[in-house]
């Protein structure tokens, strides 16, 4: 179980690299998209925003590697008048609090649009309820 | 995993509204903030910055309209060296090498001219921009610029300039955008052709500017015109001029300073001192860093304009200095140069060095500005040459009568109204949001500003828009000492003293730029003149034989330090006004008299000569009298035993040259009271007399000027003035720094700052010790703002030998270990010896940091 929390952990942080490749932004999207997919899972937007934090902190490695990021740090720190650790800490932490809550909201959202009926006038008389691409409402609260 | 409950609404409606919130911090300012995802964002935000601090080993990039392949060479400091097939080629190159390394500079630098500060950083640049638009002079840049013929340098040279800023600026990528833009949340702005003439605008306002004639009037409102003229004389009272005069030691003209005369309009001289030192700042401002925040603070958009402050007793702040010696007076037997042009010292600086080899062409280094391509300084395969400010007067005001003191269209002519052009400003702030429309009305002359209730316009020959590119680049092609002369004959604004030494074994001074002829019926630029009669304008430009300067002098060196140019006993005729202490200028003199086997590095050691020629003179005086005190007062026997011990250095080391300062401040405040608008502050001086002036009264010992006005009834002298500004400096000194000791050292108390652009304190460099005084060849004073931006000496041998620095870094990146790499040299007073290889493979790979190939963009 463990090993497989850590992997997926990892396979999403993955993609928000990927996500952040495309802008800061992209995160709070693909943590909504995570959310609304893992809402079954109790720990989803908890795994969701560590591997936010996980992505930005392997780019802020691979920034390192190519240069003096410490320097960034502290002028950074010096501008917004808080210690280097701080913009590091600042740095992670936003793209968590983003996937976090990103994931909160969209898995709601999730559940709302699963639990709301079909229109009537489109579902066939010979066909249930829930249909068999959504899941079922009564597994959330099992 | 394990199926879970339902999160409960609050859990949800929490996260949206931090989700919300994080949002908008990510994407918008908040608080003054910039956004923070853009800023943190480590692919292209900040941290991306780290990755591009150090340029790839190798890259090639494309510029459109290039002619042929451009080949460019960073050596071991950073200083690209351009082979290209032609002069537009490499100025494309230099184009997208300075965008590349400098984009932040190059907009504000082209947006202070412009007066749109306000759209890059907000309100607080409203008043700055404000100045900017009534200054005219971006205004006056363009139609300068548009009228010159297509083909002409400047246009053609501005044009592949451009052409190479906005290749570096479309091939951008996010992560590269400057770390000023990220704070501001904002993008680069397209560079146009005429942004490079704006530059030289903005030079011309931080060393033309000069407002001396509104003080000057109200100056005479409080202490009348006699002595007016005398506190701010046409002609100084030392003479040791830039051309020399035959003599072979400083010439003494000591005069007797008019008494004040009781105050006039006390009033009137309060409103003006208000208006002049508001606008003194607003212009200091838009030539030197533009401090978004008070210092030390942390950036905030939205905190006001930290404006510089005013100076309440220092000399003028200038201190560049330049000199040449013919090869018979080197102990190598070549012709040397040195040059060190002080500005104000920001981060980036404001030079960016540079060689640029065109076969056939060109093939000159240099500092160059960021904007224009052509080194205004520097050396070629023949000669070396570099400037001071000559601070001559090119600027007259001229009060006019208008219809309607509010709201001016017409201006009264030789007895008729006269239509005022006028022109509407938009000033725009962050959004397109309109902060401000103003009117600015100019007459013939040039634009009206509002000075004590009056209407005076300005006729100023840096408004008058010309070429300044193609004497610079006559300059860097020139072979000659009397070649770069004859160059730089059509130099136009800020009239600057070039000095060359060529490998000939010439050497040459002269002091260029056009100067104005005026008329018979105001032959005076440092007063007022009336607006109403057109005899009273300009009559044209003074002929150039008449400018101050000498070629290959019988006394085999040239000096110029900002001093009075020429010797009025050679040529009477008005050259400008209230010239600088000439302390500089006689210490180098003097050193250059006494040694006929110069060499470079005696040269580079004169350009921190910690010696000043001013405390010679003074000390006598100050030592007299605290000695003739002694007796009756403990502390003036102590403050003669201080002194005495002084050997008039400002080395780090030395602990007595923070007393005599401090006394020379406290005199100076002590003796110019008369200067103080009634109710004004101790230091609100409306004007200060250089300190030459005060060693000129320093011979007067009863002159009136002494006596104390708060003091009624007695009647102090010279000696009494000094010894209560001795007291006073002992107890400030003491009561700062303790007792005489190791607080004392001149080190500990003087600094230069080298200020971040914006006057963010983290991207600034504070505290960097340096070795001089007030009066000293490399003057500190202020808050240390103001230096050597560039140290130079070449010597003019069979090959070129040269050597500089400059306190701070060819890259505008924070994160670059080029930002300010060379700060630590130039505070010891070292220079680096610069490579100046005729091809490319001339510089070894163990001298090249970067290759970056230029090509054709499709």
């Amino acid at each position: 179980m463990t090993r497989q929390l850590a992997l997926r952990t990892v396979l999403v942080a993955a993609a928000f690299v990927f996500a952040t490749l495309v802008s800061w932004w992209a995160v709070p999207l693909a943590a909504a998209a995570f959310g609304a997919m893992t809402r079954r899972d109790r720990g989803g937007p908890v795994v969701t925003g560590v591997a936010a934090i996980l992505a930005w902190a392997a780019l802020l490695v691979w920034d390192a590697w190519q240069g003096p990021v410490g320097v960034m740090a502290s002028t950074l720190g010096g501008v917004l008048r808080m210690r280097p650790v701080g913009v590091y800490g600042l740095t992670l932490a936003f793209p968590g609090l983003l996937a976090v809550c990103a994931a909160i909201v969209a898995r709601a959202v999730a559940d709302m649009l699963a639990q709301r009926p079909s229109p009537p006038a489109e579902v066939p008389a010979h066909t249930p309820a829930t249909g068999a691409g959504l899941p079922s409402s009564s597994g959330d609260s099992a | 995993m394990t199926a879970r409950r339902r999160t409960p609404a609050a859990t949800v409606g929490l996260a949206a509204v931090v989700l919300a919130g994080t949002l908008y911090a990510g994407g918008a300012p908040v608080a003054g903030a910039p956004p923070l995802g853009q800023l943190l964002d480590p692919v292209s935000g900040v941290w991306a910055l780290a990755r591009s601090a150090t340029p790839p080993r190798a890259a090639d990039a494309a510029i459109p309209h290039l002619g042929a392949p451009v080949d460019v060479r960073f050596d071991d400091r950073g200083v690209p060296h351009v082979f290209a097939n032609s002069v537009a080629d490499a100025s494309r190159a230099m184009g997208y090498i300075h965008a590349r390394d400098r984009l932040f500079q190059m907009e504000l630098q082209a947006r202070a001219v412009a007066g749109t500060l306000s759209e890059l950083v907000g309100d607080r640049a409203l008043a700055l921009d404000r100045q900017a638009r009534a200054q005219g002079l971006a205004d006056a840049a363009r139609r300068g610029f548009e009228a010159l013929p297509p083909t002409s340098t400047a246009r053609v040279i501005a044009a592949a300039y451009a052409d190479g800023v906005n290749a570096y600026l479309h091939g951008m990528r996010r992560a590269d955008v400057p770390f000023e833009f990220r704070l501001l949340g904002a993008r680069p702005q397209r560079w146009e052709p005429v942004y490079s003439a704006y530059l030289f605008a903005r030079m011309g306002l931080t060393l033309a500017y000069s407002d001396g004639e509104l003080r000057r009037a109200a100056t005479e409102a409080l202490v009348g015109a006699a002595a007016t003229d005398a506190l701010f004389p046409r002609d100084n009272p030392i003479q040791e001029p830039i051309q020399p005069n035959g003599q072979h030691a400083p010439r003494f003209d000591w005069r007797v300073i008019p008494p004040p005369s009781p105050a006039v309009d006390s009033a009137r001289a309060h409103v003006a001192l208000a208006e002049i030192e508001a606008r003194a700042r607003l212009i200091g401002a838009l030539g030197g860093a533009i401090d978004l925040g008070p210092a030390g603070s942390a950036f905030r958009s939205d905190e006001p304009l930290a404006l510089p402050p005013v100076r309440s007793h220092d000399d003028a702040a200038v201190g560049s200095n330049n000199w040449v010696v013919s090869p018979r007076r080197t102990a190598g037997g070549k012709a040397l140069l040195a040059g060190d042009p002080h500005l104000s010292l920001t981060l980036p600086s404001v030079w960016y060095e540079a060689h640029l080899v065109v076969p056939d062409t060109l093939d000159v280094y240099g500092v160059t500005f960021i904007g224009t391509p052509l080194p205004p300084i520097g050396f070629n395969r023949d000669l070396a040459w570099t400037v001071t400010n000559t601070g001559a007067d090119v600027a007259d005001y001229f009060v006019e009568t208008v219809d309607d003191a509010a709201h001016p269209t017409r201006y009264r002519l030789d007895g008729e109204w006269k239509p005022l052009r006028s022109r509407v400003e938009v000033i725009h702030g962050r959004g397109a949001r309109v902060l401000a429309t103003d009117t600015i009305y100019e007459t013939h002359r040039g634009p009206m500003l509002r000075s004590g209730g009056a209407w005076v316009s300005r006729r100023w020959t840096v408004t008058d828009g010309y070429d300044a590119t193609a004497p610079f680049l006559g300059a860097a092609r020139a072979e000659s000492a009397m070649g770069l002369m004859q160059a730089m004959a059509a130099f136009f604004a800020p009239a600057q003293n070039f000095a060359v030494a060529d490998r000939g074994g010439h050497i040459a001074i002269r002091s260029t730029a056009r100067f104005p002829v005026r008329s018979p019926t105001a032959p005076r630029g440092d007063v007022l003149i009336d607006g109403a009669s057109s005899a009273n304008d300009w009559r044209g430009w003074l002929p150039l034989a008449d400018y101050p300067q000498a070629f290959d002098p019988p006394q085999g060196f040239l000096v110029s330090a900002n001093q009075q140019p020429k010797d009025p006993r050679v040529d009477p005729r008005y050259f400008g006004w209230n010239w600088p202490s000439p302390w500089r200028a006689m210490r180098l003199d003097a050193v250059l008299r006494a040694d006929s086997a110069v060499t470079p590095d005696k040269m580079r050691r004169m350009q921190v000569d910690p010696v000043s020629a001013q405390t010679a003179l003074f000390m006598p005086f100050l030592v007299r009298a605290a000695r003739e005190g002694a007796h009756r007062d403990s502390t003036l026997a102590r403050v003669a035993a201080t002194l005495e011990a002084w050997d008039g250095t400002y080395r780090g080391d030395n602990e007595q040259a923070v007393l005599y300062e401090a006394a020379l401040d406290e005199l100076a405040s002590r003796t110019w009271d008369e200067l103080r608008p009634a109710g004004s502050g101790r230091e609100a001086r409306i004007s200060t007399p250089e300190s030459v002036i005060l060693l000129e009264l320093m011979q007067d010992p009863d002159n009136a000027w002494w006596d104390d006005r708060s003091s009624p009834g007695v009647r102090e002298r010279r000696d009494d003035i000094i010894r209560a500004s001795l007291a006073a400096a002992w107890r400030s000194v003491t009561g700062r720094l303790g007792p005489p000791g190791p607080a004392w050292r001149w080190g500990a108390s003087r600094h230069a700052l080298v200020r971040h652009l914006l006057g963010i304190a983290p991207l600034s460099r504070a505290n960097v010790p340096v070795t001089g005084g007030p009066g000293s060849v490399s003057p500190s004073f202020g808050d240390g703002n103001h230096g050597a931006s560039w140290r130079m000496v070449v010597e003019l041998g069979d090959q070129v030998r040269a050597w500089g620095t400059y306190p701070g870094g060819q890259s505008g990146n924070p994160a670059s270990p080029r930002y300010a790499d060379n700060l630590g040299k130039w505070s010891a007073g070292t220079l680096d010896s610069l490579r100046f290889p005729r091809r490319p493979d001339d510089l070894l790979p163990a001298s090249t940091s970067s290759r970056l190939a230029f090509r054709a963009a499709p």
